[in-house]
């Protein structure tokens, strides 16, 4: 039996891939909280007397209250994942993910995947991108396109469609050249929509058939036993967005 | 020797959607004793039907799932090469999440 490398007197009880150093579970709780709380501070997340909604979800999931711009606020950014699983673990919190096949962003599975196994040589190869996308700028003559949902989905999108409903319609079509191609297409794919098989369709429909990008609309996630839950009674000045 | 799997996170999808399996695994034909390694070639036959490269990859568990024994994290006990005990308990979470 290995003892914890901060109080030395507790049997360790995982070992934490930001330091490689094993902890009991008490420490790791400490040390995991403390951090989390550091970003939060660090880089003001949050002010005294906001609304905050916890959705431990991604992507669309969570697209909840007014304007659909809310600031999505990420505490868990520089968190390893297997830390976030492991807290949720012993802390006997309600976790659960799944690669749904059937989501129109489950392509995203792939990219994960390689992550995952880009972080087995090297535990911090994920806390590296999100590091370089930190530092990412755009020039200041750059006008950015206004950011809309999807019509579809619901997902945020620059266009009318997002790149996954075009891509998966491109697919299912078998006219994959629609993801890469030119608007044109993405035209031609909005003139198919009312012959489209809605059971394809995945995204609760409350929000799917809206076409209008400033209605508001609460979309959950798909998948039934999920652990979103979203304050949906007041108006939540941030979602916080576990992954 | 009869031990207990426990697959959360998503992980029991891949096994009929039961979360807790008490399994009795069979003596070993050379009378070697039972790995983790060997753990997860058995779950690999005996408890999932489809797809199975979502939970093994080689002789180790696909990456990102995580793997605890008796409650400590497998990295701390050997791993795959962690020799198993009657009454052992595995737990088998998956961090790999959808959309
Ligand atoms: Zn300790
Ligand atoms: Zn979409």
């Amino acid at each position: 039996m290995k003892l914890c490398a901060r109080c030395e007197t507790s049997r360790a009880a995982m070992r934490r891939p930001k330091t490689g150093a094993a902890l009991c579970r008490e420490c790791f709780y400490a040390a995991f909280e403390e951090e989390v709380h550091e970003t939060i501070v660090s880089e003001n997340l949050f002010t005294p007397g906001d609304v905050v909604a916890i959705g431990a979800s991604g992507g669309k999931a969570i697209t909840t209250g007014e304007g659909g711009d809310l600031p999505r606020s990420k505490p868990f950014k520089y968190t390893y994942e297997k830390e976030i699983v492991m807290y949720a673990y012993f802390k006997k919190l309600d976790y659960f993910s799944t690669e749904c096949t059937y989501s129109p962003n489950a392509y995203r599975g792939f990219a994960r995947t390689f992550l995952k196994d880009l972080e087995t040589i090297k535990p911090s190869s994920i806390i590296d991108i999100i590091h370089s996308g930190e530092a990412l700028h755009v020039k200041e003559e750059v006008t950015l396109p206004p950011q809309g949902t999807c019509i579809r989905c619901g997902y945020m999108t620059s266009s009318d469609l997002c790149k996954a409903c075009v891509l998966l319609e491109g697919l299912n079509k078998g006219r994959p050249k629609l993801a890469v191609g030119k608007k044109r297409h993405e035209e031609r794919l909005r003139a198919d929509d009312s012959i489209t098989d809605p059971t394809t369709a995945t995204a609760p429909s409350s929000s799917s058939s809206s076409s209008s990008s400033s209605s508001q609309h609460t979309t959950q996630g798909a998948r039934p036993p999920s652990t979103t839950t979203t304050t949906t009674t007041i108006n939540p000045k941030h979602v916080v967005d576990a992954w | 020797m009869k031990v207990s799997l426990e697959f959360s996170g998503g992980a029991e999808l891949l096994v009929d959607g039961q979360k807790n399996h008490d399994v009795t695994l069979p003596d070993k034909e050379d009378g070697s004793k039972w790995t983790v390694k060997d753990l997860l070639a058995w779950i690999k036959d005996n408890l999932i039907d489809e797809r199975p490269e979502l939970f093994v990859q080689g002789d180790t568990v696909r990456p990102g799932i995580l793997v605890l024994i008796n409650g400590t994290d497998w990295e701390l006990m050997d791993g795959p090469e962690y020799e198993l005990c009657e009454g052992d308990a595995f737990v088998f979470i998956s961090t790999l999440h959808g959309g």
